[in-house]
């Protein structure tokens, strides 16, 4: 059977940066400091004008492509995993695909299309069916792919935010972003895609949604915030990643993994993991790679964000094991493990 | 592919919500079927239209929690898991959810999942142009049933066929189709060379999913290959492979879609 790897990985952040005290300065906080103090946010990327999300995405692809050995003629599949396809603001496009947009951009003239969306566990739960695809010889090589253009989401709350309480007040966290990967059947013992696993506890599937904001329109999402925080980053989540490392044989500790990857919600949130973590394993846990505090959560695209400025700050290099979790809203978890080579 | 379609379970009515209507095809599916509902590892949704405009979570999350298909932690550490999340790519989504499953299945072990599709406005009536249907299949994984399938895109300028939902006034959201003149021809062009490439003997019967009427019957007079007896699936978009089955009273079978893109796929079936 063959085994998958990354060949290729890339991402695209807008210029523009929004400092969460600005953000803050619009609403009527007394404290412009509260949202950077709650969440460790200090700034996040947002579009340019025409900047929506098959943009965001087509130029990552790009940028992993420029990386790549790997013509975009020459992929058999691109897989978008986005959340959002504003197209334009305020307008949601379904067809056609977001994945067929991206391969008509850079040329992928022969590659299968295929839109899935899991909220913001979408790239990782596109890595899981490529993964599939590549491992039973359907695909030899394909390009994951989103772009969230999703600070629209951010400027809905900033209308209508008037408390802490509020359940779009989560949503003063997003920031934009693309990003892509490549993978293919080459993989080895020293790079290699080792495994990917995910499971959607349905019963909380309503604590975070995303749907048409009633006063105003567009697009808005309503979080219960602290029950998502309680279930999304509680013992249950700590132990389904346990259980998932140990029937492959692993443990999270510097043995196994130099590095984990967080969905980047906010730091506070990566701190409350790395804390269930360690009182559970009580091993000396993996270096966890952060993007959350410059990018804001990024949705669908934060793990590869956070790696990709991991790899070219060269706090990750060639060799390094890392484990990606998925917590996302329906409720998704997942791991993926990966060995990389020279990204 | 190696992917069989156990059951199938349809509706059409008059229920007052979208994520009423998908539910009542999935149950119906589900009664027929011989196996608990715990059972599905793999729930899929890939209707084009999506209840209350919801876009996060997945509609299928949504779906499984409804159905009460292995939704806790305690199912999950009990040694059940389901995962579920929606695939959008208009009506060539099932034939996408039977590949996407066939890797699964043959990667993880999954023997079972739940493929759901709808063409319902929010509020439970028709998404114009199309009818107000939802239709689910479960899906077993085994060495009958789908063979192989084919892709090809158009690589012409546009994409011939835009779907949108328009949200900007709460007031009047709403789905709109829109198509280019030129769609239909281009479409007939790209569904004709899949099928001339598509490896091995082609059926007698065939379901071919059409966004605009006259599609099939054109390929048809253009190519002598093409299966003498289509099923009807008229008016039906992301619905139309499971309907078609449905209807269908056995035997091998041609499944082929064109959407937007253009985009054509076809998939030959056989028990």
């Amino acid at each position: 059977m063959p085994e998958p790897r990354f060949e290729s990985l890339g991402a695209y952040l807008p210029e523009r940066r929004l400092r969460s005290d600005e953000l803050m300065e619009s609403l009527p906080f007394r404290n412009p400091a509260l949202l950077r103090g709650i969440t460790g946010i200090v700034e996040r990327r947002i579009r340019a004008p025409g900047e929506d999300s098959v943009v965001l995405a087509t130029r990552a692809a790009e940028v992993c492509l420029a990386r790549s050995s790997y013509a975009a003629e020459e992929l058999d599949v691109v897989v978008s995993g986005s959340i959002t396809h504003f197209h334009p603001e305020g307008v949601v496009r379904i067809e056609p695909p977001a994945s067929h947009s991206v391969a008509q951009a850079i040329g992928a003239e022969r590659a299968q299309c295929i839109d899935l969306s899991n909220a913001c566990a979408g790239m990782l739960t596109a890595a899981l069916v490529l993964d599939g695809l590549i491992r039973t010889g359907a695909v030899r090589r394909g390009l994951v792919v989103s772009g969230e253009c999703i600070t629209p989401i951010a400027e809905s709350a900033m209308r209508d935010v008037r408390s802490l309480l509020d359940p779009q007040f989560a949503s003063l966290t997003l920031g934009d972003a693309g990003a892509a990967f490549v993978l293919d059947d080459r993989g080895r013992p020293e790079e290699r895609v080792d495994f990917v696993e995910m499971v959607t506890l349905a019963e909380h599937a309503e604590l975070c949604i995303g749907t048409l904001n009633r006063d105003h329109g567009g697009v808005s999402m309503y979080s219960q915030a602290g029950e998502l925080s309680r279930v999304g980053s509680g013992s249950d989540f700590a132990r389904t990643v346990l259980e998932a490392l140990a029937r492959q044989g692993r443990r999270l500790d510097r043995k196994d993994y130099e590095h984990v990857v967080f969905h980047q919600v906010t730091l506070v949130n990566i701190q409350k993991h790395l804390r269930h973590f360690q009182e559970r394993c009580g091993l000396e846990l993996p270096n966890a790679l952060i993007c959350v505090d410059e990018c804001g959560n990024t949705a669908s695209t934060s793990h590869f964000v956070a790696l990709e400025r991991a790899l070219r700050s060269e706090e990750v290099v060639a060799g390094d094991r890392v484990l990606l979790l998925a917590q996302a809203s329906g409720i998704n978890l997942g791991v993926l493990s990966a060995r990389l080579g020279a990204l | 592919m190696s992917v069989r379609i156990v059951t199938t379970g349809l509706y059409a009515g008059n229920a007052d919500r979208c994520l009423d209507h998908l539910v009542i095809a999935a149950e119906r599916c589900l009664e027929k079927a011989d196996i608990a509902r715990e059972e599905v590892e793999l729930l899929l949704f890939v209707g084009n239209t999506r209840p209350d405009f919801i876009q996060e979570p997945s509609v299928a999350a949504l779906l499984q929690k409804r159905l009460g298909i292995n939704p806790r932690f305690a199912d999950h550490f009990g040694g059940r898991s389901t995962l579920s999340f929606d695939l959008s790519n208009g009506n060539c989504g099932f034939l996408v959810a039977c590949q996407c499953f066939d890797a699964l299945a043959r990667v993880h072990g999954l023997r079972h999942a739940l493929v759901v599709a709808s063409d319902v406005h929010h509020a439970g009536g028709p998404a114009e142009p199309f009818a107000p249907m939802s239709a689910a299949a479960l899906l077993c994984a085994g060495s009958s049933g789908f063979r192989s399938s084919t892709f090809q895109r158009s690589t012409c300028q546009g994409p011939g066929m835009l779907s949108v939902v328009d949200l900007r006034n709460p007031f009047t959201a709403c789905y709109r189709f829109e198509f280019e003149p030129w769609f239909a021809d281009r479409a007939v062009e790209l569904l004709s060379a899949t099928l001339r490439e598509h490896a091995g003997p082609l059926p007698e019967r065939w379901i071919c999913a059409e966004p605009v009427a006259g599609i099939a019957a054109r390929v048809a007079e253009a190519l002598a290959s093409v299966p003498r007896i289509r099923i009807s699936t008229e008016g039906l978009h992301t619905t139309a492979h499971i309907v078609g089955f449905a209807r269908h009273e056995g035997g091998p079978l041609l499944f082929a879609a064109c959407g937007a893109g253009p985009t054509a796929m076809v998939a030959t079936y056989e028990e």
